[in-house]
């Protein structure tokens, strides 16, 4: 959320009586939109399962000031796979490699994380990592940055650099998280389902955080009906039928919203149970997004 | 439509605040309602099977709170015009049949309705009904549809949990979400024709019962045209010229949002002016969105 450029000031008139004027937001001067590039710059990746298919990037954020990353943005030749890595928490921000089409648009769409992730710089540099790897059979061409906010702390008046890390710093209790099935293999692949043929994907947390899911994404090969259902004793489903895959999931451009976002608690399973209705394998790969929640 | 929070804060043993998981969030899930039967094939324009009934049955599990519209049709066909009635309000929600390129998006786009309609199941089941029609295709037209919201699980909560979301969204029925077809087109939502440099007038108008406040405008046409929209009363022009159909309105799925939602009051009238100018005959289907405003009684 933008930072008002203008914001309400009091003073006093010599014969004193409260003025209050519009004036200029003197944070905002401090802080621009910028982009954080990988390096390398562009990844030609192999074809799949060959030498060569993946890359690491890396993502430094310098000591200019600390960064409010809030989207992802690139493009790519072909579909790959993504896991990021913040060395200095030592945390990773998926369960497995999430596909493309859950993580990357273009700047027209781009995708918004659910919660901006702060990299407060402090007196030394910050970095995020990203391991890509192809899902495609022929050479794939990747190139990928994050966008977000800037704070030039480091210019600014002593009290103010201060606000800024009170009021933004504060937000690593919750960061944002993608939740793909644990079928899901360690190298971004899923098993194709047959024609046909019924499958059930299982999206789990882990045992030391919630998640709260605002958005479910897709990449597949072909259309599907489907069935959400909660993994606990209750089974509960989330609609009354088979739904199309097209009128349930969307992408990193134009994610599904769900209509209130769904807290999955410690250890606690979603369902995905899907029946493919054509007449060909598909490759399902699902994504959901959120905040993952951690007690202080 | 806020999400609800995950968390509330309570007071630990000590009076410190504490964290925990939101009891009334248990109780609340994203939910789709699909059609009974779940696909229909409406056949050409004009014959027995040209129409049918999709029935949305919300079951006694729990009120559901209904956001959006979402659906499918077969590749490349065009619109079919759709009718929703909800039977236990005995209520339409549209003055006429509306094209579904106008109030049928996607899972990467729903169409939002302009005021969730809070479908509130007692202690029995409600149904929302949807008449749609293959008006003008010479072909055949399948299609799926899904009402998508949220579902409030007030069977399975505890007591106290279920009287709170009783009290938060039990009520709330006064506005709805409506939508708003000329007064020319005929009962069945058949757009006419406009000839090839020919001009029409739509009017819109507000029930006597209920102001409208509309939010936003779709339309499907098969040709480019230009408007204007003029307010009968005031015979104040809401342009300076004629605007291109595209730059002022949209469809289901990228809806022209007006920069202020522009409330027709009981009877009142909105008068669109249209020249086509595509240089061929024209359909135009235009439908605005909005809130049905009552007042309480």
């Amino acid at each position: 959320m933008p930072l008002s450029a203008l914001q309400s000031i009091r003073t006093q008139s010599p014969d004193g009586r409260i003025i209050e004027k519009i004036g200029i937001n003197p944070i905002k001067r401090f802080v621009r939109g910028y982009w954080v590039v990988s390096d390398p710059l562009t990844s030609a990746l192999a074809a799949q399962g060959t030498a060569g298919d993946s890359a690491n990037l890396r993502f430094s954020i310098d000591t200019q000031g600390h960064f409010d990353w809030a989207y992802v943005i690139g493009n790519s030749t072909a579909a790959f796979s993504i896991e990021f890595y913040d060395a200095q928490k030592n945390r990773l921000l998926q369960n497995r490699p999430v596909h493309s089409s859950g993580v990357v648009g273009p700047a027209i769409r781009p995708f918004r994380l659910p919660k901006p992730y702060f990299f407060n710089v402090g007196d030394s540099e910050r970095e995020i990592t990203a391991v890509i790897r192809n899902l495609s059979p022929l050479p794939n061409t990747v190139r990928i940055s994050l966008y977000g906010r800037r704070f030039y702390h480091k210019e600014m008046p002593p009290d103010m650099a201060r606000d800024v890390e009170r009021r933004f710093d504060e937000g690593e209790r919750e960061y944002s998280f993608w939740l793909v099935p644990k079928e899901t293999a360690f190298d971004g692949t899923v098993p194709a389902i047959a024609a046909g043929a019924r499958a059930t994907l299982t999206f789990e947390t882990d045992n030391k955080a919630d998640i709260e899911i605002d958005k479910v994404m897709l990449s597949s090969d072909g259309l599907f009906d489907y069935q959400l259902r909660c993994g606990d004793r209750s089974l509960k489903s989330w609609s009354n039928g088979d739904v199309e895959s097209s009128s349930g999931f969307g992408d990193a451009l134009f994610p599904f919203i769900l209509g209130d976002s769904f807290l999955l608690e410690r250890k606690r399973q979603i369902l995905l149970e899907i029946r493919n209705t054509g007449v060909a394998p598909i490759s399902v790969f699902a994504t959901a997004s959120g905040k993952q929640m951690q007690y202080r | 439509m806020g999400n609800l929070s995950p968390y509330v804060e309570i007071p630990r043993p000590g009076g410190e605040p504490g964290l925990a998981v939101n009891p009334l969030k248990e109780a609340v899930n994203g939910f789709h309602v699909v059609s009974d039967p779940l696909t229909v094939t409406l056949t050409a324009a004009g014959t027995v099977g040209s129409e049918d009934e999709l029935e949305f049955l919300i079951d006694s599990n729990g009120h559901f709170d209904w956001t959006s519209i979402v659906g499918t049709q077969t590749f490349g066909t065009p619109a079919y015009f759709i009718e929703f009635f909800d039977t236990g309000r005995q209520r339409k929600l549209q003055n006429r049949p509306v094209s579904s390129d106008n109030v049928v998006g996607t899972g990467q786009r729903l169409f939002k309705l302009p005021e969730p309609y809070f479908l509130n199941v007692g202690d029995g089941m409600r149904v929302v009904t949807a008449k749609v029609r293959n008006l003008l295709f010479a072909g055949n037209i399948t299609l799926r549809m899904a009402l998508y919201g949220r579902r409030f699980y007030v069977h399975d909560a505890a007591p106290a949990v279920a009287l709170e979301l009783n009290r938060r969204w039990g009520g709330g029925e006064r506005a709805y979400s409506y939508f708003l077809s000329p007064q020319e087109y005929p009962v069945d939502g058949t757009p006419p024709v406009v000839g090839a440099g020919g001009t029409t007038q739509f009017t819109f108008k507000a029930d006597s019962d209920a102001d409208t406040d509309i939010h936003k405008l779709m339309v499907s046409s098969t040709g480019s045209f230009t408007f204007t929209l003029r307010e009968r009363s005031t015979n104040r022009l809401l342009m300076t010229d004629a605007v291109l159909g595209s730059l002022g309105m949209g469809s289901a799925q990228f809806p022209f949002y007006y920069a202020d939602t522009l409330l027709l009051e009981r009877d009142k009238e909105l008068v669109m002016d249209i020249v086509n100018t595509s240089g061929a005959n024209n359909r135009i289907a235009v439908t605005l969105a909005g809130r049905l405003l009552r007042y309480e009684r």
